[in-house]
């Protein structure tokens, strides 16, 4: 049982180290969509534990990706400091903002609690256009640092893809355990029931805050992280809706209910981009085609995947897998058996 | 150990309960009956602060316990049931009681994130208490099922280890038998008189007053929100003003 949960991890691991070299040696490739990749993974892995583990909607989390950057932002530019310091502080920026609006909001249920989270998701949004003196405006923020350690600075997407996944390979573990544990099933319990669950002495409100706050944590350390990590710069077009709902289109599309699901979600829907642009260009189509053709066809996917298959493609797997059993794909499944 | 004084309840115009004052004490196996409608399950909805009262409130253990949260309520050992079960869909079995049992509230949030033995030892403590109760009410081989596959017979005594694993000291029981046959009736009295001899309160809404002749003491009637009589399972049996609640006007029915 834990021997196949250690092989495929193993195996896991190897070949996101690969992949620098696969790309650069092999297929000739910019590495840039796999280091994106890496931050769309902990996001939409965050956002799991509250969509799919908890059952609560929120169409805001690419806000607290905002939050994380643009605090680890404004501290490098405004008060020159290192990246070591940004990050741990725009993660905190994290558990402030994730805890100031998850205790209102959660108050709210099914659509009031959506709406809710839209609203954050734009508010945020337009506050980073706005607050020209802090935060640039709609130009954002320039001139943030790379991350040193001693002599060493990572400034090639090479060495960035590492630091990422790195801490997206941890997010997964970490989750995994962590949607596995005591707590982790209490969550499943409210999932199904909120008033039973209620009943059998299990804080339903408190424990719904403390997800929601690990989940915008999260979030906000791969934003802190991602402002070190973007050519030393970063701007409010990168933190608008689309942001979000891509996010929770990776969720659907991978399988709500699976944190290795919500990964490969993330990872088939941020490549998917690039796929679109490879097709445009061998149909000879300009910039703006595909542009709206992205579009188009994340509006389709979502749409598609909720109607037909709220579980994801990892979720037919679910049905298969018993529970107890833990491998590398270990659904929390124990709806079937 | 556990007392009404004075509760009414109503919504907006409907009165659905009328100045109920009930005691149930330590140890004690009490019956609750009345036709649908008479407002048992609201008063179980209040007794556990579901519904809040609109008059009156409800003292346990000599504290009051009027407005507190459920889940506090449940962890002082005041627990009910559903008529309908609710079993957590998205947990086997097994976890389904796990995640009632008390020690679960206990571990810090950040600690079943990062602290993997200590959460492999209280998993494991969990998992053998919620053992305990699946056995006692004979689910124990069904463990790992998922708790949807089981009958709604196994759901119901499903229920019944979810709110032992709460540790309570008194158990409220909204129609355990509705909808199962006799066997299945049989197997449930003897669970609840397992739990009985635990020292455990029970208060038991019934219809079935065959199954409650033999279990409870005593046995209180509600109907249209008041409660009409309080007696022994034979003093009930032949009262008028009980079947007339029930039946209606025709006297000599038997129940």
């Amino acid at each position: 049982m834990k021997r196949s949960f250690l092989f495929e991890w193993i195996v896991f691991i190897a070949a996101i180290m690969a992949v620098p070299f696969i790309f650069k040696y092999v297929i000739s490739y910019p590495l840039e969509p796999a280091l994106r990749a890496g931050f769309f993974v902990m996001l939409a892995v965050s956002l799991t534990l509250v969509v799919g583990l908890a059952g609560q909607i929120s169409l805001g989390h690419g806000a607290f990706f905002g939050i994380g950057a643009y605090t680890a932002a404004i501290l490098a530019t405004k008060l020159g400091l290192p990246a070591f310091l940004t990050i741990p502080l725009g993660t905190i920026a994290g558990v402030i903002t994730g805890f100031l609006i998850g205790y209102p909001v959660l108050k709210l249920k099914s659509y009031y609690l959506a709406l809710a989270t839209l609203v954050v998701a734009i508010a945020v949004y337009e506050f980073f256009k706005a607050a020209d003196a802090l935060t640039g405006g709609e130009m954002g923020l320039y001139n943030l640092p790379n991350i040193r350690a001693g002599n060493f600075e990572l400034y090639s997407p090479f060495s960035h893809y590492y630091v990422v996944w790195i801490f997206a390979l941890l997010v997964i573990f970490l989750c995994d355990h962590f949607s596995k544990s005591p707590v982790g099933k209490k969550l499943k319990a409210l999932h199904s029931d909120e008033e039973a669950a209620e009943c059998v002495g299990i804080d339903v409100f408190w424990t719904k805050v403390k997800v929601f706050v690990l989940s915008s944590t999260i979030a906000a350390f791969a934003g802190a992280l991602f402002a070190h990590c973007s050519y030393g710069t970063i701007y409010p077009g990168e933190f608008n809706v689309n942001l979000s709902i891509k996010i929770i289109t990776m969720v659907v599309v991978g399988g709500m209910y699976s944190i290795y699901g919500a990964a490969a979600g993330a990872i088939v829907i941020s490549l998917l981009p690039e796929v679109i642009r490879r097709l445009g260009d061998f149909f000879h189509m300009d910039l703006t085609q595909i542009t709206h053709i992205n579009d188009i066809v994340f509006g389709i996917i979502l749409i598609v995947f909720m109607i037909f298959s709220p579980k994801g493609i990892l979720g037919k797997k679910e049905e298969k897998s018993a529970s107890g059993k833990r491998s590398f794909l270990p659904f929390w499944g124990t709806g079937s058996s | 150990m556990l007392q009404v004084r004075g509760v009414s309840c109503r919504f907006g115009g409907l009165v659905a309960l009328d100045n109920i004052s009930l005691e149930v004490k330590r140890g004690e196996l009490v019956g609750l009956m009345g036709p649908n409608g008479a407002g048992k399950t609201t008063l179980f909805n209040i007794i556990n602060n579901l519904v809040s009262p609109t008059t009156g409130g409800v003292w346990f253990e000599e504290e009051e316990i009027t407005g507190l949260p459920p889940h506090e309520i449940t962890r002082r050992g005041l627990v009910r049931t559903f008529q309908n079960v609710r079993v957590f869909e998205h947990l086997n079995v097994l976890e389904n009681v796990e995640v009632a049992v008390p020690e679960n509230n206990k571990t810090g949030f950040l600690q079943n994130i990062f602290a993997f033995s200590k959460i492999r030892l209280s998993g494991r403590f969990i998992k053998d208490k919620a053992s305990e109760c699946l056995k006692m009410v004979g689910l124990a081989s069904f463990s790992l099922r998922s708790s949807s596959s089981l009958t709604f017979g196994q759901q119901r005594l499903l229920g019944i280890a979810r709110a032992l694993a709460c540790k309570p000291k008194i158990l409220l029981l909204d129609e355990p038998s509705a909808g199962l046959n006799r066997e299945e009736t049989l197997a449930l009295s003897r669970v609840i008189e397992k739990i009985h001899q635990k020292k455990i309160a029970i208060f038991i809404i019934e219809h079935d007053i065959e199954m409650l002749m033999s279990l409870v003491q005593r046995i209180i009637v509600l109907d249209k929100g008041r409660k009409i009589m309080e007696g022994t399972p034979d003093e009930i049996k032949g009262e008028e003003k009980v079947l007339k609640a029930y039946f209606g006007r025709k006297r000599g029915c038997p129940i």
